[in-house]
């Protein structure tokens, strides 16, 4: 089959490899119809996240239709059109059952290696490194799918792709953001970061009844869409007279934003943490400018106000004014999203045709072209703001 | 030189004790979660036979049953002249607010070769302590899931060709 193949920094390349087979007797196999480039695959992109290898198969943005299923999978049926979140869950552990689906104590190979970094481990992930499991993604003709009884979720209507694809990862990855937070009618909302998990964060927030929603990057085109498609107000920081801090503070009298939101996240460190050597480099890029979007945040949110953080966080942050969040009362949210815990309500919202997520689509391209994409994704290069993939154009 | 090293690790698994203390109990059992034992056989009403890859080739020993309390207990000592000296507990607990059972499982455990064996055992990925934590973390992932999670075997681990005999996934999976 083909596949979009990490084989090594900056180094994406569709490859012709095997195709995948059942290994468990729960799996099933998935042919893919459609799937996407993440913001976060670039932290793979650029070599950030420790534990890559050859031939590792990316994409954790996918759906399609099951083709095989293990012997022991009830729920599913050859034919069968699926969503499949980013994470996978095994069902039976208490994070499954609690619906913190991210947080799945069973489904990471790998987990010894992730407890020693973060004192417990996570859910395994589809071609996110190997800290994450070292599952094959979701960037192929064919991926394979574990537990398939509990993590696919089976489609019954005939809508396109394209309009259920975001399901996967990044719709319910901005309403967990707004909906962690709490955001409550009338509130005043700010998003740093108008990439996909921002869009989808105003939008949710408006969603719940966010009177103003605070939209700040600094691409024209995403602060267009963000004041076109969903009505935020633009605040490029470039040009913010003297700092963010302070226009947040003037449009919202003085007090400043109910709801902080950060999908920017600490994007030049990535999701993990390896040997020493990346712990080292990975510092030093923290010191430089990363952690301004938290610092923002913890500054302007009004006192007793959240902050939510979607945005990828992965290892010690120096210089962070913690003693803001601690003198204003601020309550933090943050994490991985658990997909599953949002995805039926979204799916509804979808296919009542109150959400519509095409917006969001500036590029869809065969499968074939993903070792272009990538740098251009990565420059934001064309206006590009999310690429969607077909593996059997 | 001839003291025991010793290992200690607990996970909650959301199952009930008996069900988790009846699976222990039969030691052919643990293989399936045991990353590096290689065979368990039952020689007799408390004997077993275990065996596994040590450093410079096999190591096998004969366990003994010594104390059995049921759903709460289970004890073992290798018997002398075993290749290793070991002695084992394994307790299950109720966990509170109904989450299910507390596994602790104590190790003593006098490697073969001294600490020459230990830093070979360490260097080649088979360290005492790992073992330990990675057994009680299958053991819950194969009660509450029913089966272990794998990869190998996988389209990109084939191209690497780190898909080889002795992958956890010959013995756990469909193959």
């Amino acid at each position: 089959m083909k596949a979009a193949c990490w084989m090594g920094k900056h180094d994406v390349r569709v490859e012709e490899i095997p195709d995948p087979r059942l290994l468990n007797r729960q799996d099933c196999i998935v042919k893919v119809s459609s799937t996407a480039i993440c913001g976060s695959d670039l932290h793979l992109f650029n070599g950030y996240v420790p534990t890559m290898k050859e031939y590792d198969v990316m994409g954790h943005e996918f759906m399609g239709e099951v083709v095989e299923v293990g012997p022991d999978v009830k729920n599913l049926r050859v034919g069968d059109r699926v969503l499949m979140p980013f994470q996978i869950a095994c069902g039976g552990c208490y994070y499954c059952k609690h619906d913190l689906w991210s947080a799945c104590d069973n489904s990471n190979p790998n987990a010894g290696q992730q407890e020693n970094v973060m004192g417990h481990p996570g859910a395994g992930m589809y071609g996110y490194s190997h800290l994450y499991g070292g599952y094959d993604g979701g960037q192929a003709q064919y991926v394979r799918v574990p537990y398939a009884d509990v993590n696919p979720v089976k489609l019954e209507n005939d809508l396109p792709d394209d309009k259920l694809l975001f399901l996967t990862d990044i719709l319910p990855t901005g309403f967990q953001a707004a909906a962690q937070a709490d955001v409550k009618p009338g509130d005043m909302v700010a998003v740093w970061g108008c990439g996909p998990v921002g869009q989808f964060a105003i939008l949710s927030a408006f969603l719940l009844g966010a009177d103003k929603v605070i939209a700040i990057d600094r691409e024209p085109e995403r602060l267009n869409m963000a004041r076109d498609v969903h009505g935020a107000t633009p605040l490029n920081f470039e040009h913010a007279e003297p700092n963010v801090v302070h226009e947040l503070k003037m449009m919202t009298g003085g007090r400043g934003p109910d709801v902080c939101i950060d999908a920017v996240g600490l994007e030049a460190l990535g999701h993990g943490v390896g040997a020493v050597v990346d712990w080292t480099k990975q510092l030093l890029r923290m010191q430089t400018d990363r952690p301004n979007v938290l610092r923002q945040c913890f500054q302007a949110c009004r006192k007793g106000g959240t902050v939510s953080i979607p945005g990828v966080y992965a290892g010690i942050i120096d210089g962070l004014n913690f003693g803001a969040a601690f003198g204003k009362g601020l309550t933090l949210k943050m994490g991985q999203t658990h997909v599953k815990k949002y995805l039926p309500t979204l799916l509804k919202l979808v296919e009542d045709g109150k959400i519509d997520p095409t917006f969001l689509i500036t590029h869809k391209v065969p499968l074939s072209d993903a070792g272009q994409m990538y740098p251009i994704f990565k420059e934001k290069e064309d206006d590009c703001i999310k690429v969607v993939m077909r593996p059997w154009d | 030189m001839d003291k025991y090293d010793e290992y200690q690790y607990s996970v909650t698994i959301d199952r009930p004790r008996q069900e988790l203390y009846e699976y222990w109990r039969d030691f052919e059992n643990l293989p399936q979660f045991s990353p590096h034992l290689n065979t368990v056989r039952t020689i007799g009403a408390n004997r077993s036979e275990w065996s596994t890859d040590g450093p410079t080739g096999p190591v096998t020993w004969i366990a003994e049953m010594t104390v059995d309390k049921p759903g709460e207990v289970i004890g073992w000592n290798t018997v002398e002249g075993s290749d290793v000296e070991m002695h084992g507990v394994v307790k299950f607990q109720d966990a509170p607010q109904g989450r299910g059972t507390e596994v602790s499982v104590y190790i003593k455990l006098k490697a073969p070769w001294g600490p020459i064996g230990k830093f070979v055992a360490k260097a080649t990925g088979n360290s005492p302590d790992q073992e330990v934590e990675e057994m009680l973390r299958r053991f819950k992932t194969l009660m509450e899931s029913g089966e272990i999670p794998v990869v190998e075997g996988q389209p990109s681990n084939q191209m690497r060709g780190d898909n080889l005999p002795g992958d956890e996934s010959t013995r756990t999976g469909l193959r």
